[in-house]
């Protein structure tokens, strides 16, 4: 896959983070979990966060998922500046326009794996096909099967499909693969990748694991609510040949 | 143990929701049971507060022959007796303004059932009298109206009363007269006791007391209607046996044997007297009839002297007449020889004799003559003198007769007196021969109605009390067994952890038994606090309806419920917790470090019906899983709705059921819109007046005559008193009173001459069936019984129908139709329809059913307290459950709402999501409630009814409808402050970490 082929059909700076600053608490006990976070990300980038535990990942991602509200600074995504969104535009924004996984999967758990992912799509206007997706993350034959009856892998396959039966602009994983072993972390980072490519759909990713860096079009280390730097992948490895 | 130990007030302010649940289900559970049980105790307690404070009597002495100063003094002096009263009674006929009533006259003994006085002052002459409070009500009478006796019933008023007319000036109670609607039955007049005078003891007139009271030693100290009570009061009636009755009995008796041995002493000494007469009569016509006698004899002899000197006389006259013939001679000769102036010779002798010679010799004889004529003269005399006696002897003997005659009147006379007296005698005799010894009657106050009902009534309460706390402690079973459940599983990994450090069992799950301890320790002290204080108050003051003289109610708080209650609270709470914790306990450190495997979803019975699974949608197909897989919850939260609904629909359909008496009663069965009282005693003219009245007036469309009376009816089961109604015409009955089968509305009840019609609740309590007898008091002495001919829908008081020929039949005389029943016009001024009645001569009283169906919605205002307390405590019983479900949900899902909201639910949507299950469990509550509501009010109507009354036992479909809306109200109140609460979860935390 050539990245400089796809930069031509996708929109540049489509993700930008302007002096991001989130405090949370106030006076003495005030932590500045993002303290001026600045970066910029294209569509259909695979972006892999990295840094320390209480550098600010989580924050970032949130902020960007709608999920939280920022301090100051501004976050535009396809041009709206949604750090100024609050309650029903935001889930609005939410609804329409993030996917979201989470390394706890936090599928419901009365709903068997093909109602989850139609909890997602019903909501939606330009929704995929819930048998569908869950077909691309080859899960077809455990449509009926409660969350309580899947493995750890296959849960955050739901999870994923249902975040990405949305058709969501934005995908964020919050360490997907942090509650599972090596080979279904592989196979769950390889799902991604995929859906990047496929669907041009930008991907969040945070890690604890720089082994998978490699994989990613940008990497933005963060520390200490700042960003420290960010490295650009021209050629990002398959996930499938990835070693950790 | 002290980490423990300060943890566990953190935990309690963490989960204060939780912990107020539980208090609160068991302050209501606990205030319930001890509230309502508390009520039967207090209500005795303060009955006994009240009997006390007006010294109510603990035995009644009546005797066959009334009672006497000596029985008093004998019972007084008894130890077992504190202090005993003559009294008198008796029932009068009595007119205030244009009303005559059956009033019951009561002297005020001192110290002994006192009387209150709530309204002027106590009567102070014998012209003066207070009548009973709910009797002037009633009657709307002032201080100051005039008592006017009309009658006493077969005795003279004057045999009876001092007075003929009483000024009212003051109202009082009575505690032996508690009920405002039955005071008892008379023998005069329609036989019901209309109202109570007190009077003081000389305003009475009879000769001996007509009852005495008695207070027992001691009784005051003890409760009324508790075995100690009744038996000390027992022991003291058996001792009045024992030791007075007899002796009391033997001088009565004694006394009575000697006033009528000296009413025959008084005649025979009457007899003895006449006799007496008789004899001295029959002496005097023998002293006379002697008299005459000798009388006669003195006559005789009186005409023998006579005789004799007739006698005399004519011997005297004889010489006379001899010598005169002699004389004659010489005068012959001295005639003829007058010329010569001599009697030649010869011619006598031989010698002339000058005729001088000759007078001198004739004077000579003519001399001799004068003795002679003496005696003739002397014997005149005599006989005269004789004769004037005997004229007066035979006077005397006259007289003698006259008087005989005399004295045989009076003998005969004096002989009818005897026969007269002798008779008296044989009288007196036989009376004497036949008295009876008195014969007394012992009762406590059990013979007083409204003590007897007052107890039925409280303990009718108690058993209202068992069942509605039932729902409350089993919702307060659940509630604990599902917020302790949630409560275990959300330490799981600190129970781990202490485990791991060491820490027992026992010590860990003491720290949940102490969490649900203290919440019930403390709902169950404010509980029957607020229980045991509030609940006799309002539900005696419902009763005050009923009995107005009740005063100021006693509430302590009853230890031995509040203790039952709090035990049982305890114990169900505690098994509660111990269930829910107890696995997790079990469970090893290790395990319980572990994230608790999420509960599966399964598929749930109405996924194998696809054609109603894919309608549901992911709402309703989440809700239906959830139910299921909290059943805990489900049944929670379904117990607590439905009881809520059922409470309501008890509170409803209790007002229903009270209300639908009246409706049903004068609506559908007692049509006739006004009743009559008639004065029989007025002419018959008068009589006449008012029947033209009724007929010609355009407001009356027809009226029917009949008898009413009150009558005591039994049956080994039960002794009413009910009312006895005899129309004149059993055909025109249907048009004033429907007879009807309860069963079949359109199966009219024919009154024929084969047998009685009773009301039905009548038949119940009497345990009585078509075709069955029953007795029906006559007299005092005599019972007759009844064929029961059918029983008719009926729904106040009790009656007996029966036929005029039925009534003569067993009365032996012809029923005296004494009331009239209008069918008057629609919209007619009833008021005035009234007072143009009551000017009519003939009419007493008049009364339109519509008046009483207005006093009957008073009766409802007290039913409205019981109704709000239902609502309160249905209101309480959703809240706390539906409360709990919510506070448990939404802390237990958090993580899956929160997970809604990441997807981009909007808060409208996830809040719909979470109430589906409040809103289906709602309405399944509603539906439950329904069913338990129907029944829980069947019970409480069974056991809540009175004996006069006979509860309509629907209810109304609005009552449905309004109990429905009042739960859904509540569960939509609670879930919008639950709103909220949804709204103010975080998203950023929330999917942080697992639970
Ligand atoms: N809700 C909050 N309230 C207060 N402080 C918070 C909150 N959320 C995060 N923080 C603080 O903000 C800082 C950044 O946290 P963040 O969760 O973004 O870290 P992270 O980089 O994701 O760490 P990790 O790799 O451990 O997940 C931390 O110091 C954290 O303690
Ligand atoms: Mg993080």
């Amino acid at each position: 896959m050539d990245s400089n082929e796809k930069k031509q059909t996708y929109k540049k700076d489509f993700v930008v983070f302007q002096d991001v600053v989130k405090l949370y608490g106030s006076g003495d006990a005030t932590v500045r979990a993002a303290d001026g976070m600045s970066f910029s990300i294209d569509e259909g980038d695979f972006v892999v966060i990295v840094g320390p535990s209480g550098a600010g990942k989580t924050t970032a991602l949130n902020i960007l998922g709608g999920m939280d509200t920022l301090t100051s600074g501004h976050v535009f995504v396809d041009g709206e500046d949604i750090g100024q969104y609050k309650g029903k535009r935001l889930t609005q924004y939410r609804r329409d326009e993030i996917g979201f996984v989470f390394q706890f999967y936090n599928l419901v758990q009365n709903l068997n794996a093909l109602e989850n992912v139609e909890l997602a799509s019903q909501i939606c206007k330009d929704t995929m096909n819930a048998r569908e997706v869950l077909r691309e993350v080859g899960l077809s034959d455990r449509l009926y099967n409660f969350p309580a009856q899947l493995s750890g892998g296959e849960q955050q396959r739901v999870a994923i499909a249902r975040a990405l039966a949305k058709n969501p602009k934005l995908l964020l994983c919050d360490e997907p693969t942090g509650a599972l072993d090596y080979q279904t972390g592989k196979a769950i980072l390889k799902l991604l990748q995929d859906t990047c490519r496929q669907k041009k759909i930008t991907v969040f990713v945070i890690t604890h694991n720089s082994a998978i860096a490699p994989m990613a079009h940008k990497v933005i280390h963060i520390k200490n609510g700042k960003v420290d730097k960010i490295r650009e992948n021209a050629f990002p490895v398959k996930a499938d040949i990835l070693e950790w | 143990m002290k980490a423990i130990h300060k943890e566990f007030y953190v935990d309690i302010r963490k989960t204060i929701g939780r912990f107020i649940s539980i208090f609160l289900i068991v302050a209501l559970g606990v205030g319930f049971y001890a509230g309502i049980r508390s009520t039967e105790p207090d209500m005795r307690l303060t009955g006994d507060h009240m009997y006390d404070a007006s010294n109510l009597m603990d035995l009644r002495i009546i005797s066959t022959l009334g009672l006497e100063a000596f029985d008093v003094e004998k019972i007084a002096e008894l130890d077992c007796i504190e202090k005993a009263s003559g009294a008198y009674s008796g029932d009068v006929i009595g007119q205030i303004g244009d009303n005559e009533h059956v009033i019951r006259f009561l002297s005020m003994p001192d110290g002994i059932n006192e009387v209150t006085v709530t309204d002027g002052r106590k009567p102070e002459n014998s012209a003066e009298c207070m009548l009973d409070r709910s009797f002037m009500e009633q009657q709307e009478l002032k201080v100051g109206d005039k008592l006017e006796i009309v009658s006493a019933g077969d005795r003279e008023i004057g045999d009876l009363l001092a007075n003929t007319e009483y000024t009212v000036v003051g109202s009082f109670t009575s505690t032996q007269y508690m009920s405002a609607s039955t005071k008892g039955t008379s023998t005069i007049g329609d036989g019901k006791i209309a109202g109570l005078a007190a009077v003081p003891e000389d305003a009475f007139a009879l000769e001996v007391y007509t009852e005495i009271y008695a207070s027992v030693s001691g009784a005051k100290e003890e409760t009324c209607y508790t075995d100690a009570y009744d038996e000390l009061v027992e022991a003291a009636a058996d001792e009045i046996r024992d030791k007075v009755q007899d002796v009391c009995i033997q001088a009565r008796y004694d006394e009575m044997y000697q006033a009528a041995s000296d009413v025959i002493d008084e005649i025979v000494a009457g007899e003895k007297e006449v006799e007496n007469g008789i004899a001295d009569a029959n002496q005097v016509i023998a002293d006379l009839k002697k008299q005459i006698q000798t009388a006669e004899k003195g006559i005789r002899k009186l005409e023998d002297g006579i005789s004799e000197a007739e006698a005399g006389k004519k011997q005297a006259q004889a010489a006379i007449d001899q010598i005169q013939g002699t004389v004659d001679v010489y005068d012959r000769y001295i005639e003829r020889f007058s010329d010569l102036g001599y009697v030649p010779a010869g011619q006598l002798t031989n010698r002339d004799v000058p005729l001088e010679q000759l007078e001198t010799e004739k004077q000579q004889y003519v001399m001799e003559q004068a003795p002679y004529k003496g005696t003739i003269e002397q014997l005149d005399k005599t006989i005269a003198d004789c004769r004037r006696q005997i004229a007066e002897i035979e006077e005397q003997i006259a007289k003698a007769e006259a008087g005989i005659q005399t004295a045989n009147e009076e003998i005969a006379k004096a002989e009818d007196t005897l026969k007269d007296l002798q008779m008296k005698e044989g009288d007196a005799r036989a009376a004497r021969d036949e008295l009876e010894s008195p014969v007394w009657y012992l009762t406590d106050r059990n013979s007083i109605q409204t003590y007897l009902d007052y107890d039925q009534d409280a303990e009718r309460i108690s058993r209202i009390g068992i069942v509605f706390p039932v729902i409350f402690f089993l919702v307060a079973m659940l509630v604990s067994l599902t917020t302790m459940t949630r409560m275990v599983s959300e330490q799981r990994t600190q129970i781990g952890t202490l485990k791991a450090l060491g820490y027992s069992k026992f010590s860990i799950a003491l720290k949940y038994i102490r969490y649900a301890l203290l919440a019930t320790v403390l709902g169950s002290i404010v509980g029957s606090i607020i229980g045991s204080k509030l609940l006799p108050v309002v539900i005696v003051n419902a009763y005050h309806i009923l009995y107005p003289s009740l005063s100021h109610v006693v509430t302590p708080v009853n230890l031995t419920y509040t203790l039952t209650a709090m035990g049982i609270a305890i114990g169900l709470v505690l098994a509660a917790t111990v269930f829910a914790s107890y696995r997790t306990l079990a469970a090893n450190a290790a395990a319980l470090m572990r994230p608790e495997s999420p509960k599966a979803g399964k598929k749930v019975l109405l996924e194998r019906i696809p054609f109603l699974w894919n309608h549901l949608g992911f709402y309703g197909k989440s809700t239906y899983r959830n139910l299921v897989r909290y059943k805990k919850r489900f049944f929670m939260t379904l117990f607590g709705v439905s009881g809520s609904m059922a409470l309501l629909l008890v509170g409803f359909g209790l007002k229903d059921s009270t209300s639908e008496i009246s409706d049903q009663q004068y609506g559908e069965l007692h049509t006739y819109n006004a009743s009559v009282v008639m004065n029989l005693s007025t002419s018959d003219a008068r009589l006449e007046e008012a029947r033209t009245f009724l007929n010609e007036d355009n407001r009356i469309n027809g009226y029917m005559e009949m008898q009413e009376g009150t009558v005591t009816a039994s049956s080994p089961a039960k002794e009413l008193t009910v009312y006895l109604e005899v129309p004149k015409e059993s055909g025109g009955l249907p048009q004033y009173i429907k007879l009807r089968d309860r069963a079949d509305k359109e199966a009219e009840l024919p009154l024929t001459d084969d047998g009685v019609i009773i009301t039905d609740k009548m038949a119940r309590l009497l345990d009585v069936q078509t075709g069955d007898t029953f007795l029906l008091e006559i007299s005092e002495t005599e019972q007759k019984e009844l064929k029961v001919a059918g029983i008719a829908e009926n729904y106040i008081y009790h009656y007996i129908y029966m036929t005029p020929a039925v009534y003569e039949e067993i009365y032996g005389k012809k029923p005296e139709y004494n009331k009239m029943l209008l069918d008057t016009a629609e919209g007619i001024e009833e008021d005035l329809l009234t007072s143009d009645l009551l000017n009519l001569k003939a009419v007493n009283s008049v009364l339109f059913n519509s008046y009483i169906q207005d006093k009957f919605q008073d009766v409802l205002k007290s039913i409205d307290i019981i109704v709000l307390v239902l609502l309160i405590s249905a209101g309480g019983l959703a809240f706390v459950v539906i409360y709990n479900l919510n506070n448990i949900n939404i802390a237990e899902r958090k993580r899956e709402l929160a997970t809604l909201k990441v997807l981009g639910f909007y808060d409208a949507e996830v809040t719909r999501y979470v109430y589906r299950e409040n809103i289906l469990i709602t309405i399944l509550g509603i539906g439950v409630g329904c069913i338990l509501g129907v029944f829980l009010h069947q019970f409480v109507i069974q056991t809540a009814e009175i004996d006069l009354i006979r509860f309509y036992k629907q209810i109304r479909g609005i009552s449905f409808l309004y109990s429905a809306l009042l739960t859904a109200a509540f569960s939509i109140v609670i879930n919008i402050g639950m709103y909220f609460k949804l709204k103010k979860i975080d998203l950023a935390t929330s999917m942080k970490s697992i639970e």
